[in-house]
């Protein structure tokens, strides 16, 4: 599932609203960026390795006010998260697909898609995007096989090493857009099995799967991506097959079936989250509220460009990640442990 | 009593079940409708060739679209008549112009079939970055489109009634499918132009179309190249260079190669396959040397007279090989690169890769190091294959 994840923040990327780096610099930002998640998880690591549990359960064992105030901050940081994909999924389909049709439609299906989808529980989720991950491999070795005859071996150059401080920007910016490290963290209890291991994996998995994009696009048709608000579309446009032809529309409905998953464990992370706030009357109307939320905040972004473009670029400053994936872990490590005596104080 | 209380709330919540699969089986093929705005078939010109021309300062859009001409029902076509109409329309942006088209004939436009965008003479000398920028971002269109400059006016291209194919471009699409599997045409696809477009030359070279035969019965015909550099046309490639330029780029195969040998032999070759390589180096005094070795690999087609194909036979033929692909190529190198600085033969991405500090220490002056650099061309020819007929049967 953080795989499907990372691999759509790929996909719906946009240029424009990071420094462009091309070429094998794109490859080196790619190494950066899963060096700089390492870094950033680190804390959360060091503090969570001997409790054996979540972030909000490590924080509720330090204290009931350090408990509600990380689900606090992870609630709503899922909820906006959840806003930030029925956006951008909303973006993409107007810009690329449907560019005379209007937003409230992609957001509001897509929103309740998703809805019905966390409703449904995390294990309907999981068993969904088995396949899903099995074609969207297939789709992408499609792509893969017809562009082979635009080979083009002067397409991949040395990255320029004076640029290296843009390749390192562009790994921030990466690294800041890489929301999956908080699933990662909130996701935790319900791991089995060697969890370093399976992290490391989920790197090393998104690392090769988009270098292997990434390569690809700069030995084929690079220079023609770049011309293009979402590169990659453009690339799986472009690849034509045999008697298939066309295929763009079947990576767009892989595409839609991504954003789903992607959007579905936010807002099931939302609800867990804000279900530690609430009583059990008001949890039975998290997910709705969540919703309703989610394309209120979706409808104000696609409407006002330039209040997204402006809380994008607060994301991309990767303050909210650093937040809560390496500072709140790091103040909940030095807060001491909650004494036998408070517990019955509290109750 | 409890048995017969539970055997009947399971009758009573097997009928609800059932209700409720009825009701979600009549219901879901609402979802099948779709939720955008539906256009009737007939409400939709179905574009298959956009004619662009510059006349009085403005844009002057030419459009094959799609009719049905059947024998019988609404919706039958027959394949025999033309099946198509042409409309014209004009205005300051691209935008203007497809707006009064689909006002005028009362259709909503439809680019997603259009396989031909025909530039017109006038077009090519004033612009050509505009009109390309304009359908390399347009949704509907494909960037496999093929891309041509016509030698006078677009419209002609666009509006003639070429009886090959369901449509006229069809006639146009085909010929264009057969010049780059055939390899008389360079490149020639939207991607292609775009492509060239980035270099650091921002040069291109766009198939120049034709019409032969009379006003009734008009052929395509394409050969040549017009050879763009920032922004418009400054030169025309002969279809010769054209092929230098395929050489260069390592991209001809399938093609025939006529060669003249000792004793007024002719010989034909076939081009299985060919590979070319660029590897600048750069001399002490900071000149720029570019090595440009190409394979290729030909069988034997025929022989005039037929000649057994003895090993002198061969050899002569890969001299003779040799001797036209590096004319071909010279001549490629000296009109694009020599004359007009249009990199279409990607020596500046050579550059890039190979001495990526001479090439940023030279980026502003790209142009100048091109014209001044020396060419060490290489060719190596292989002939693999001889066709069946025995030498002892040819005189």
């Amino acid at each position: 599932m953080l795989l499907l994840c990372r691999t759509y923040t790929f996909f719906t990327a946009v240029p424009g609203f990071t420094e462009p780096v091309s070429g094998s610099g794109a490859l080196v930002s790619l190494l950066f960026s899963a060096l700089f998640s390492l870094a950033a998880l680190l804390p959360a690591w060091l503090v969570l390795r001997r409790s054996g549990t979540g972030i909000l359960e490590y924080a509720y064992q330090k204290s009931k006010t350090a408990g509600y105030a990380c689900s606090t901050l992870f609630g709503l940081g899922a909820l906006f998260s959840a806003a930030d994909c029925a956006v951008q999924y909303d973006f993409f389909i107007t810009g690329a697909i449907y560019p005379n049709e209007r937003n409230i439609i992609f957001i509001v299906l897509f929103t309740l898609c998703a809805l019905y989808m966390a409703w449904m529980g995390l294990e309907a989720v999981a068993r969904f995007s088995g396949p899903l991950l099995i074609a969207l491999l297939f789709s992408l070795g499609l792509i893969i096989l017809s562009l082979i005859r635009e080979f083009d071996p002067l397409g991949m150059s040395p990255p320029d090493l004076s640029a290296f401080p843009a390749m390192l920007q562009s790994a921030y910016s990466t690294f800041s857009e890489t929301g999956e490290l908080v699933l990662a963290l909130l996701f935790l209890p319900y791991l089995k099995g060697n969890v370093k291991k399976g992290f490391a994996g989920w790197l090393a998995a998104a690392v090769l799967l988009l270098g292997t994009v990434i390569a690809t696009a700069i030995y084929t048709v690079q220079d023609y991506a770049a011309t293009q608000n979402y590169p990659f579309y453009a690339i799986a446009k472009t690849a034509l097959l045999f008697y298939f032809q066309r295929m763009d529309a079947l990576h767009m409905v892989l595409w839609t079936m991504i954003g789903l998953v992607k959007m579905t464990l936010y807002l099931y992370i939302c609800r867990q989250c804000f279900s530690n706030l609430c009583g059990p009357r008001v949890q039975r109307w998290l997910l709705l509220g969540e919703g309703a939320a989610v394309i209120a905040l979706g409808l104000v972004f696609s409407f006002y460009l330039e209040l997204f473009r402006a809380a994008y670029r607060i994301l991309l400053s990767g303050v909210p990640l650093l937040l809560l994936v390496s500072a709140v872990p790091l103040a909940l490590g030095l807060l001491p442990r909650k004494r036998k005596g408070d517990a019955a104080v509290e109750k | 009593m409890r048995l017969l209380k539970n055997r009947l709330l399971r009758q009573r919540a097997g009928k609800h079940s059932y209700r409720a699969l009825l009701l979600i089986a009549c219901l879901f093929p609402l979802l099948l409708t779709g939720c955008m705005h539906a256009v009737r078939l007939k409400d939709r010109a179905i574009v298959q060739a956009v004619g662009i021309d510059w006349e009085e300062g403005e844009y002057r859009l030419t459009f094959q679209y799609f009719v049905p001409e059947g024998s019988g029902g609404a919706t039958a076509f027959d394949a025999s008549k033309l099946n198509n109409n042409v409309m014209e329309a004009s205005g300051p942006t691209l935008t203007d112009a497809i707006s009064k088209a689909g006002r005028a004939e009362g259709k909503q436009l439809f680019f997603g079939s259009n396989r031909i965008v025909v530039l017109g003479r006038e077009m090519m000398e004033h612009d050509i970055n505009s009109p390309i920028s304009y359908f390399n971002s347009q949704p509907q269109i494909h960037p496999g489109i093929y891309l041509m400059a016509a030698e006078g006016s677009a419209r002609e291209i666009v509006s003639a009634q070429i009886a090959r194919g369901i449509v006229p471009a069809s006639a146009i699409e085909q010929a264009a499918e057969r010049g780059r599997s055939d390899r008389f045409m360079h490149g020639g696809r939207l991607l292609d132009i775009v492509m060239q477009l980035q270099s650091e030359t921002r040069a291109a070279d766009l198939p120049l179309i034709y019409l032969e035969g009379n006003e009734e019965e008009p052929e395509i015909h394409i050969g040549g190249s017009a050879l763009c550099k920032d922004g418009r046309q400054v030169d025309t490639l002969t279809d010769e260079e054209v092929l230098g330029a395929l050489w260069i780029t390592g991209r001809m195969e399938q093609s025939a190669m006529s060669l003249p040998l000792e004793g007024d032999t002719l010989c034909a070759l076939k081009i299985l396959g060919s590979d070319a390589r660029l590897h600048p180096e750069i001399n002490a005094q900071g000149e720029v040397l570019m090595k440009l070795e190409i394979s290729v690999h030909s069988a034997v087609q025929e022989t005039i007279p037929p000649v057994s194909s003895s090993s002198a036979l061969l050899r002569q033929a890969r001299e003779a090989q040799e001797q036209e692909i590096r004319r071909l190529a010279e001549q490629t190198i000296q009109k694009t690169i020599y004359q007009n600085g249009a990199d279409i033969l990607g020596l500046g991405k050579a550059l890039r890769k190979f001495e990526p500090g001479y090439y940023q220490s030279h980026a502003g002056r790209l142009e100048e190091t091109l014209k001044s650099m020396r060419f060490d061309i290489k060719i190596v020819c292989n002939i693999g294959r001889i066709g069946l007929e025995a030498g002892n049967n040819k005189r």
